[in-house]
């Protein structure tokens, strides 16, 4: 099946099965090896990704559901300036430690400030209730999401 | 082979003519079909897509019902202004912010799961679907619609378009999930409850109960009991209330929980809601 897309703002096509997962599609044909597969069934959010702007596990999407759509991985998402604010926010709190799961966790959290540029310390355990990380006990990546917001005040 | 229709009528003929597996958000299908890491889901059948259908995509609200097409997903139903916050509860809590982005009323309802977290809610507000095939409509009660564990009323020419909640205020309402962590935990046990209250008694109540039976379970006898009660006397009836419920609630043990540790908890919502909620 044809599919026709857009990722990190360039259109592309690609000719796979229809139920090929999004996440293999964007890994292995298109190179974008930000996105990792941990649980493959939806539970850790390391495959997350921007679908039209909501995040979305990369791994529960069959190819033939992306035609159309806009696609948002780190490797597009690294160019932008609320990037520069949430890579200083986690390197300020000791967000990153393996780094697995941190993509993931970026997604989520423009995902998030998009939504609600102010969020509370609670706000932000609910934006990334769905990503586990098995490093950092998760204080100091929400204490990296408030900081960036700090950081990036006005860029969300 | 795979199917991804302009419209709803294209997507009624195909499912006529052929023997598709309909595909909406995906969220259960791609875990139930998914293959080794790094291939393709293998489906059963051919698949018919519907989640782009943007004539299915809308909610309409009106004083008598709140009316949600098949693909929307939760969090468009979370972010719609019109739907009373009491709704929403049950909707917030399902899997995680991505789950909820992709996930759909009417998948969690084909799907037919016991512990289906909007179908307690769903039973308790008498929600109707509405199925459609190329010949016509049927509108069907959600306890009809739902005829065991995984299993629907859904003929293999249909397809269900929309679901109908009744826009209906209560002086009371209840929703509690026990899970085994806050996100992505498939429910141990579930109580969605109404009630109205008028001047001390109880003119309307329903008690939906998930994950404790074949199906979500509501007792309308023991209903039938409450209404017309004061509500300083519930305490007196609990203990007969209690076990009319303990009767019908034949849990499993599984992976997630124990029959005992289920009937329990269940009993527990339920005198929480019968006694702590309305005897105030
Ligand atoms: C990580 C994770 C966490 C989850 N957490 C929860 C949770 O907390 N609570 C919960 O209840 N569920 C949960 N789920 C399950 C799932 O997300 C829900 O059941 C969701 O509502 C399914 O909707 P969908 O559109 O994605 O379904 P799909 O996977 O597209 O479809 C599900 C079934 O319904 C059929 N179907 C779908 N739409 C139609 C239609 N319009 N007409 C006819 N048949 C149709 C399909 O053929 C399939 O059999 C979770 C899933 C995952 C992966
Ligand atoms: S790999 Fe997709 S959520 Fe875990
Ligand atoms: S930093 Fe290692 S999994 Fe999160």
């Amino acid at each position: 099946m044809k599919i026709d897309f857009v990722l990190n703002e360039e259109e592309v096509s690609v000719d796979v099965e229809h139920s090929k997962r999004l996440l293999d599609v964007l890994r292995e044909d298109l190179h974008q090896i930000s996105v990792k597969e941990g649980c493959g069934e939806g539970e850790c959010g390391s495959c997350s990704v921007l679908m039209d702007g909501r995040l979305v596990n990369s791994c529960l999407i069959a190819m033939a559901n992306v035609e159309g759509c806009h696609i948002t991985t780190l490797e597009g998402y690294r160019n932008s300036k609320r990037f520069e604010a949430i890579k200083k926010g986690f390197e300020k709190s000791g967000s990153v430690q393996c780094g697995f799961c941190t993509p993931g966790f970026v997604l989520a959290a423009e995902a998030l400030l998009s939504e609600n540029p102010d969020p509370s310390a609670a706000e932000v355990m609910k934006g990334i209730e769905g990503n586990l990380c098995r490093c950092t006990g998760y204080h100091m990546i929400v204490a990296g999401i408030l900081e960036a917001k700090e950081i990036g005040k006005g860029l969300w | 082979m795979s199917f991804r229709p302009a419209s709803l009528s294209e997507a009624l003929l195909i499912r006529k003519t052929n023997d598709v597996m309909v595909y909406c958000g995906g969220s259960d299908v791609m875990i139930k079909y998914r293959s080794w890491s790094g291939t393709p889901a293998q489906f059963p059948k051919d698949v018919l897509y519907i989640g782009h259908l943007k004539e299915l995509k809308s909610i309409d609200v009106n004083d008598f019902e709140i009316t949600i097409g098949a693909t929307v997903s939760y969090a468009q139903f979370l972010q719609d202004e019109r739907i009373p916050i009491e709704y929403k509860k049950p909707v917030e809590q399902i899997g995680s912010v991505a789950i909820r982005n992709i996930g759909t009323f009417s998948g969690n309802i084909c799907n037919a799961s016991p512990a289906g977290d909007t179908l307690t809610m769903l039973y308790a507000l008498n929600a109707k679907v509405i199925v459609a095939s190329t010949v016509g409509k049927r509108e069907i009660a959600i306890e009809n619609f739902i005829t065991g564990p995984g299993s629907t009323c859904l003929k293999n020419d249909e397809i269900l378009t929309h679901i109908i909640i009744p826009n209906q205020k209560f002086s009371h309402t209840y929703y509690y999930k026990v899970g085994t962590r806050k996100a992505n935990a498939i429910s141990k046990v579930s109580v969605f409850a109404v009630a109205d209250v008028v001047e001390h008694r109880v003119t309307d109540i329903r008690i939906a109960v998930g994950s404790c039976g074949p199906t979500v379970i509501r007792l309308k006898e023991a209903e039938a009991k409450i209404i017309g009660s004061n509500t300083s006397n519930i305490e007196s009836m609990i203990y007969s209330l209690l076990t009319m419920y303990d009767d019908k609630i034949v849990p499993i043990d599984d992976v997630r929980s124990t029959k005992v540790y289920r009937s329990k908890v269940a009993l527990n919502l339920i005198e929480t809601f019968l006694v702590k909620e309305l005897g105030q």
